[in-house]
């Protein structure tokens, strides 16, 4: 079980899964609006996470 | 004359472009987050630059920058910090190319973060003037002049730097604890990294 925090919404949610993908599908988050920390490193979508991981869903800024 | 746009693939920083494009010669600049992001950030911007007829479009990456701010500063500041920085790795970059200005779709009021306390800090220490026609736009006319200049299809889909900033972060910056923030990184270092990644895609 993945702790997920959700900057935006400032909530914390545990999700079941293997990499932040499936994290951010099973939370209908489009994968283009976040960036996502774990233990204050940004990580890939694909990234395995491991039981107990703690993610950060940090919003995109882009500039503009 | 000419200014350096920021261009996000967003509503915002294409509408700003439009209002201004007959002002001056504009040279556009992306932001990627790449590989943190897939890359439909940098394909909207291309193809909004091409419908607003702009002949150069630069890109930066700026995710081993982002991925530093994220590691060594505190997350409640991270949004105003990763602005700061780009606004400052644009000045140089708007020198080098020439440009008078730096434009950008930035307004106030549509997430709590664009408060002109923040927007102070984020532009304090950027030598070169800012242009945002878009300050006072609401987001309803945005969209409105988004569909009328035929970019809003192009934009469409979750907003790169606006909407989707942070819901609850720092709205009334301090410029002291944000440079205190800053000394954990080294700015002057990110500064040149993302310019050394600096591509010519149009």
């Amino acid at each position: 079980m993945v702790k997920v925090f959700i900057e935006r919404e400032n909530k914390i949610v545990n999700v079941n899964a293997e990499n932040a993908k499936e994290i951010l599908n099973k939370l209908k988050i489009n994968p283009e609006t976040v960036l996502l920390a774990r233990n204050n490193e940004l990580i890939l979508l694909e990234t395995k996470l491991n039981n107990n991981d703690e993610l950060k869903l940090l919003s995109v800024i882009s500039g503009g | 004359m000419k200014a350096l746009a920021l261009l996000s693939g967003g509503f915002d920083s294409a509408v700003a472009i439009y209002l201004m494009k007959d002002k001056f010669e504009i040279i556009a600049l992306h932001f990627s987050l790449e590989p943190f992001t897939d890359d439909t950030p940098e394909k909207k911007s291309m193809e909004l630059a091409k419908k607003l007829k702009i002949k150069n479009l630069y890109v930066i990456n700026h995710s081993n920058e982002h991925s530093e701010i994220t590691k060594k500063c505190d997350h409640r500041y991270y949004y105003i910090i990763s602005r700061r920085l780009m606004y400052q790795v644009a000045e140089k970059l708007a020198k080098r190319l020439n440009c008078n200005f730096i434009l950008d779709g930035c307004n106030l009021g549509q997430v709590s973060s664009q408060t002109l306390s923040n927007l102070s800090v984020i532009m304090h220490g950027v030598d070169i003037p800012a242009l945002h026609p878009l300050l006072c736009y609401d987001k309803d006319q945005i969209i409105q002049l988004a569909r009328k200049i035929n970019t809003y299809k192009i934009s469409e889909g979750p907003e790169m730097c606006n909407v989707l900033g942070p819901k609850h972060p720092a709205t009334r910056s301090n410029l002291k604890i944000i440079e205190k923030e800053e000394s954990k990184i080294n700015v002057n270092d990110l500064i040149e990294s993302s310019l050394n990644s600096l591509r010519k895609v149009l």
